[in-house]
């Protein structure tokens, strides 16, 4: 479900437009004379299969965890099951021919319309070997996701963020505590459901 | 009749005290707006312009908003020793300045009383200096601690622990020049450079060294203002005053940095003593200048010379990054005590030496 | 009787050098810190979720209020994950023109670092220096796209505009004059005691702990890992130029600021060299005016001023992102703060976070 009482068509830039308004879409590109081709990125073929060493070893070791393979702009993307995150994390990180040191970065998205409506995202990389992979689980509503904090310390704020902004609670976290938002805050806005313009502001309405 | 004892003892070092308080109010009132133009100038910027010519008017504009604005006394605060506080800090600034010779040369005539160019000639003059300026920075302790706020707390125990780091080489290194001299009063110190010829920076030159960077501890001043750290400590311990008893603390800053400079002056660049036929060493540079110095008064020497010190100050604090608190203390007691101590033996050694 | 006790005090948010909103509380033993809680969000604006009601085109001037400091590289960044996430090419002349910008503004950013990261330490005069430079930069940006600092400089595909005439010549002019003017830095910092006693061994973030971290950038180098993304995965014509990766050695606050200046040295290379290479031609490709992304999804990553500027973009196929997530480098780098910081004094606090270089804008975005 979609939110209802965002206004997508509302004049003044939006809901919470601040200063500039944005460029009109159709202002972008003076340049681009040329006739609107509808499929101009049709030339490249985004969701070719690309060859991952990562992925590879994954197979291998993992067989049973991975659950979906996605290619994406040469980005490779591996469907978790939940309860093999760990290990395979800690698989790729100390297994000498991967060296996936880095959490580069990590974050929940938001699905309400599926089953398991959470997808938390780890984006891996090796600075030693310049490789990397994106790893994927998919969480129920309060469903919590096992804490990759032992792992890489880097992901303690990342998992807060997500936590805040889209309640999704991670097991085994030191200090599971809201961080951008108020402590007192209500809600967690990067859901779907949750209204851009936010709850309770109706006093903010001019008329 | 007023009796001629009355106006000898009592009325003209009155009128000596005022004055000198008045020009004094007046040079760091004026020292604000020279030091915003040198650094203006260092930092290619530009300075206040817009009260006055070039800005001449500011200090006036700066004291009267001062004066006018709500005096806040945090609702936790001591309020005694709050009040307390700036007064015991700028008071020993002010005391300070009763020993120093602005000039020489004798005293002048007024209506037939005889008036020196200095408030009081003691022979304890340099002592007495010692004990009043470190009487200031209780009145720093104080304010920061009975602001009973945290940031002021740290920057009153910063400044008491610089205080007991400084004062120490501060003491030590004025011991070379008694010992050439041989008086610890200030107008005798600068008798004693005019007949040795020669000032006393040159054999005193790391005495100077000492002297001047415990002065700029002592003051608060970059790069050794850790008690007022602005990046860290947000004011350090004037951080809650406002209005009329800020000012205090900034008169105070100001008036000791004058002090300061007006000792160096004197103890060690012959206080209002002309340079080229006083000191032989820079005899070269007198092209026959000797002829106009006659006319300049001592006054202008010794201010001339207070100016290039207190141009120093600003200098540093346009160079500098400020030390951070154990360094301070390492320069402290590490370089500053052990330099100052080798001074006073080696320059006992030589007067020894010489006197034989 | 005689005790000790702990004394808690808050830094920030507002103090003047937490460099914006963050707050930090710590736990003084004297002055020693022993224990650090990093408290953010003060500048939190949301602008994840405001961009999954924004088209894409509309998207670009929200990154430019990330981090403001380097609006350029947010912009880069945002335009070139769309650009991967559509597969469009982007004319020559364009990319050029993007690396010259993007360069120039490593430069200003790092400016601004110098200067505030000075000032935090005492030296008031650096600080001027530095904006006496950036402002020839301001100005060049300013002819280059009408803004100062939130630029809102690219398109996806290209650029809006090509360079108007003479800018090259006064970007070369800058080029020549710069050296001389960071050799005037140098003489007041370099070698100055007091700045070495100050940052020497201070805030140290040895190589392990920065990786495990997520640090990026100049702290990260410093720590002696030569991880640069221009390098590591070269985005946009960033292979056909020569340029050196500084490291540093010590892992200390005074040694991230020599990796900071000596990337200035070599973003200046790297924009002679654009200004050299620099092809004629279109700025703009073939783009579609209404973007609209197939489903997929794409994470890429820029090395920003600060560290590892990321992009996760998520497409449903429609012409709004349906998840937007910046991984800003300040957030990242921000964590490592009370491990660098415990055990040393109050006024290393400051120094670290100088030295880490974080922009609120970024951290909370």
């Amino acid at each position: 479900m979609s939110d209802e009482i965002k206004p997508p068509s509302s004049p003044p830039g939006g809901a919470a437009g601040p200063g500039q308004t944005p460029a009109p879409p159709d202002a972008a590109p003076p340049a681009a004379t040329a006739p609107p081709k509808p499929a101009a990125p049709a030339k490249v073929n985004l969701t070719a299969e690309v060859d991952s060493p990562v992925l590879r070893a994954l197979k291998e070791k993992f067989p049973q965890a991975i659950q979906a393979v996605s290619f994406y702009a040469g980005e490779v993307s591996v469907l978790l099951d939940k309860d093999s995150l760990l290990p395979v994390c800690r698989f790729l990180k100390e297994d000498p021919a991967l060296r996936l040191d880095y959490l580069s970065n990590l974050c929940g998205v938001d699905y309400p319309d599926r089953e398991k409506r959470f997808e938390v995202v780890y984006h891996l990389f090796s600075i030693s070997l310049s490789h990397r992979i994106n790893l994927k689980i998919q969480l129920a509503d309060q469903e919590p996701a096992p804490s990759v904090v032992t792992i890489w310390r880097t992901a303690n704020w990342h998992e807060r963020e997500a936590f805040d902004l889209l309640g999704i609670p991670f097991e085994g976290h030191p200090d599971l505590r809201r961080i951008l938002l108020a402590d007192e805050w209500q809600g967690h806005p990067l859901r779907k459901e949750y209204p851009t313009r936010g709850y309770d502001r109706d006093h903010m309405k001019l008329r | 009749m007023i009796s001629d004892n009355i106006i000898r003892n009592f009325i003209i070092p009155l009128t000596q005290v005022l004055v000198i308080l008045g020009v004094a109010s007046g040079a760091v009132a004026y020292m604000t707006l020279v030091e915003r133009k040198i650094l203006a100038f260092m930092q290619l910027r530009l300075s206040p312009r817009r009260v006055g010519p070039h800005g001449l008017l500011q200090p006036i504009a700066d004291g009267i908003k001062l004066l006018l604005k709500e005096d806040i006394t945090p609702d936790k605060a001591d309020r005694i020793l709050f009040t307390l506080a700036p007064i015991v800090t700028v008071i020993p600034a002010f005391t300070a300045l009763a020993v120093i010779p602005f000039s020489g040369g004798g005293t002048f005539q007024i209506f037939g009383y005889q008036v020196t160019p200095w408030i009081a000639d003691v022979n304890v003059g340099l002592v007495f200096l010692l004990a009043i300026s470190s009487l200031g920075i209780y009145g720093i302790m104080l304010g920061g601690w009975a602001s009973n706020s945290k940031y002021p707390m740290l920057g009153a125990l910063r400044s008491a622990a610089q205080m007991v780091s400084y004062e120490v080489p501060f003491g030590f290194s004025i011991i070379g020049v008694m010992m050439l001299s041989g008086t610890a009063s200030m107008v005798g110190i600068v008798e004693a450079q005019r007949e040795a010829h020669v000032w006393y920076f040159l054999p005193q030159i790391f005495g100077l060294f000492v002297f001047f960077v415990s002065g700029v501890a002592e003051t608060n001043r970059l790069p050794f203002d850790l008690p007022e750290a602005e990046a860290e400590l947000v004011a350090g311990f004037h951080t809650e005053y406002t209005g009329m008893k800020f000012a205090l603390y900034m008169l105070a800053e100001y008036t000791s940095m004058i002090v300061v400079a007006s000792i160096v002056t004197t103890l060690f660049f012959g206080g209002w003593l002309r340079p080229f036929p006083n000191v032989e060493a820079l005899g070269f540079l007198n092209l026959g200048l000797d002829r106009i110095h006659p006319v300049l008064p001592g006054y202008f020497w010794f201010l001339l010379k207070t100016f290039l010190v207190l141009f120093v100050y600003l200098w540093l604090r346009g160079t500098f990054p400020r030390y951070r608190y154990d360094q301070l203390m390492r320069l402290g007691w590490y370089w500053m005590i052990p330099l100052s101590i080798m001074n006073v033996i080696v320059t006992g050694g030589v007067v020894l030496l010489l006197r034989r | 009787m005689f005790r000790t006790e702990m004394m808690d005090i808050n830094m920030g948010p507002q103090h003047p050098s937490t460099h914006g909103v963050l707050r930090l509380k710590l736990l003084l033993d004297g002055e020693t810190v022993t224990d650090t809680d990093v408290l953010i969000g003060y500048l939190h604006r949301g602008v994840e979720k405001l961009c999954e009601s924004k088209n894409y085109h509309m998207i670009e001037p929200y990154t430019d209020r990330l981090d403001y400091v380097a609006a350029m590289y947010e912009n880069l960044g945002y335009v070139e994950t769309v650009e991967k996430l559509m597969g469009i090419t982007v004319p020559e002349r364009a990319e050029y023109i993007r690396v010259i910008t993007a360069e120039l503004q490593r430069i200003a950013s790092h400016l601004v670092w110098l200067g505030t990261h000075a000032l935090d330490i005492g030296a008031m005069t650096v600080f001027f220096y530095c904006f006496r430079e950036r402002e020839i930069l301001l100005d060049l940006f300013e002819a280059f796209c009408g803004a100062r600092l939130t630029y809102n400089a690219y398109r996806i595909g290209g650029l809006p505009w090509d360079v108007p005439p003479g800018w090259t010549d006064r970007v070369r002019h800058f080029v020549k004059i710069f050296p001389g003017r960071q050799q005037e830095y140098d003489t007041l910092l370099t070698k100055n005691r007091i700045w070495l006693g100050r940052t020497k061994g201070v805030g140290i973030l040895k190589a392990g702990d920065a990786i495990d971290f997520g640090v990026s950038g100049p702290c990260l180098r410093a720590a002696g890992v030569s991880y640069d993304v221009r390098k590591a995965h070269p985005y946009s014509v960033y292979d056909r130029f020569l340029f050196d990766i500084p490291t540093g050695e010590n892992c200390d606050t005074y040694d991230r600021y020599l990796v900071r200046m000596e990337e200035m040295r070599q973003s200046l290379r790297i924009v002679q060299q654009a200004l050299d290479g620099l092809p004629a031609g279109e700025v703009m490709g073939k783009v579609p005016k209404r973007i609209k992304p197939p489903v997929g999804e794409v994470y890429h990553t820029v090395e920003g001023p600060r560290g590892e500027l990321g992009f996760y973009i998520v497409s449903q196929g429609e012409d709004k992102p349906y998840r937007m997530r910046f991984r800003s480098p300040s957030f990242v780098n921000l964590q490592a703060l009370p491990h660098m910081v415990k055990g040393s004094l109050v006024a290393d606090v400051v120094a670290v976070i100088g030295t880490l270089d974080i922009v609120l804008g970024d951290v909370d975005r």
